[in-house]
């Protein structure tokens, strides 16, 4: 099934390891996205399975073809590998045309002249850019500038998509729209998409599974809805989503928290072993911590901001700050005023 | 020389690594991307490098020219004389000699440039 796979990929810049044994599949027609923050190693990945940056350890295939091997110091360079790719930096070339742009990749593959126009249109058709075609790609807004760079992708008509931060350098409001172009243009082309991003919300929204890196160590594989449902660790928590943490002392009856004492609600007991450990770290998501007139934990309401759809309250428990987000149409506490929370999915994490 | 190689320089570092990745995903090798992409970028430029060169090279010839006189001449054309009358060894001993005094004030020039440049204390 695995169209690409990377296996126990391994780059090392001088003592420094960018990508730890990393191993990843993607399947004919998926969308993949690894996502991680800045130095994590998710670039340099990329420019691995695109061939700029040779690899330490491991291999590269894609299809029945091994494109990069450490073992048998193989290695196809980058104009060979029939990819798309597309930068952050745009990289259109400002001395050609849009058109121009578009085709280059064809006339470099020596495509006879009809088919090179006929491709070129295409290309330009999906993107929108015919009216376009014949000007400078400077006289292009970011947002069309990256539709040249992913026309001229297209035009080669690739199997695999490489995106490395396409939407970064955009304005917002063009990233969301540009997002579902990706996605339509992929839904029309039937490619795989290796996208790189450090924005989960692009992530989520474009990715049939997600790769979250950390320090170069993949951290979790998993669709959106299980990175963020059930996080691998606490940093795949911390980093997908909003979180707030408390400190909890445990035994096996209950927990206690800032001095006070709760029972495990029913199907909430943490494992065995954390418990065994005396304390653990409760880990839970704003919108997840529900108020209740009695019992659960004792806060106090020390700000309280609308948001429009939702309420973001800041709480205090003890000394620790925690945030709770409710839609307005819960009837929340006032500021100063003492209520119980109640973890309606907590997850357990060791206190480092 | 060092003129022209600056222009140059400047000229290469405007084009981005990722127009020459870009050139190389999409099929060209590096020469095909040098040839279609780097250079027509870097043209403009190095055409000013060749200006730039061109014409302090023509305005010494031309004070050359207004200086040399039957009991004054510029080292550069007794140099040029002395080896057209082949006297090879003092052409060099002289070109020499204005090597040195060249190389003497550009060491000058660093010294007195780089020692701005450290902060005192």
């Amino acid at each position: 099934m695995a169209y690409i796979e990377l296996k126990q990929l391994s780059k090392r810049f001088g003592k420094v390891t960018a990508v730890d044994r990393l191993d990843l599949q993607i399947a004919k027609g998926e969308c993949v996205a690894m996502l991680g923050p800045s130095g994590c190693g998710k670039t340099t990945t990329l420019r691995m399975v695109a061939g700029f940056d040779d690899l330490d350890e491991g291999e590269i295939r894609v299809g029945d073809k091994l494109l990069s091997s450490g073992q048998k110091k193989h290695y196809v360079p980058p104009e060979q590998r029939n990819f798309g790719m597309v930068f952050q930096a745009f990289a259109v070339w400002p001395h050609l045309s849009v058109f121009e742009n578009v085709a280059f990749p064809l006339r470099v593959r020596k495509l006879p002249k009809a088919e090179i126009m006929a491709r070129t249109e295409e290309a330009l058709r999906h993107t929108n850019l015919l009216a376009a075609a014949q000007g400078s790609p400077d006289e292009l807004s970011g947002g069309g500038k990256q539709r040249v760079a992913l026309a001229r992708a297209l035009a080669i008509r690739p199997d695999v998509m490489l995106l490395d931060e396409p939407l970064s350098s955009l304005d917002p409001h063009f990233r969301e729209e540009m997002r579902f172009e990706i996605k339509d243009l992929q839904r029309r082309f039937g490619f795989a998409i290796l996208y790189v991003t450090h924005d989960q919300s692009e992530a989520m929204a474009l990715a049939d599974r997600i790769l979250i890196m950390r320090a170069g160590a993949v951290q979790q594989i998993g669709t959106p809805l299980e990175v963020y449902g059930s996080p691998a660790n606490r940093f795949v928590f911390e980093f997908i989503g909003l979180s707030c943490f408390l400190r909890a002392g445990l035994t096996p009856t209950g927990m206690q928290i800032a001095g006070q004492a709760c029972d495990w609600p029913a199907g909430l007991v943490p494992a065995p072993e954390m418990i065994a450990g005396g304390v653990g770290l409760l880990a839970a998501r704003p919108s997840e911590i529900n108020f209740v007139g009695e019992g659960g934990i004792r806060a106090r309401v020390v700000q309280k901001a609308y948001l429009g759809e939702t309420i973001d309250y800041r709480l205090l428990v003890g000394d620790t700050e925690l945030r709770v987000q409710k839609t307005r149409r819960v009837a929340g506490p006032a500021v100063g005023d003492f209520c119980g929370l109640d973890f309606a999915r907590p997850h357990w994490y060791r206190v480092d | 020389m060092a003129f022209s190689l600056k222009a140059n320089s400047a000229a290469l570092e405007q084009v981005h690594d990722s127009l020459v990745e870009a050139a190389r995903a999409s099929g060209a090798t590096m020469a095909q991307a040098l040839r279609d992409i780097v250079i027509p970028l870097v043209r403009p430029g190095m055409v000013a490098a060749f200006f730039l060169i061109f014409l302090p090279a023509l305005r010494e010839l031309t004070v050359s020219v207004l200086l040399y006189g039957p009991t004054t001449r510029t080292i550069g054309v007794a140099i040029y004389t002395l080896n057209e009358d082949g006297e090879t060894v003092y052409s060099a001993a002289l070109a020499g000699i204005a090597l040195i005094i060249i190389v003497l004030g550009e060491v000058l020039i660093k010294r007195l440039v780089s020692g701005k440049r450290t902060p005192q204390g």
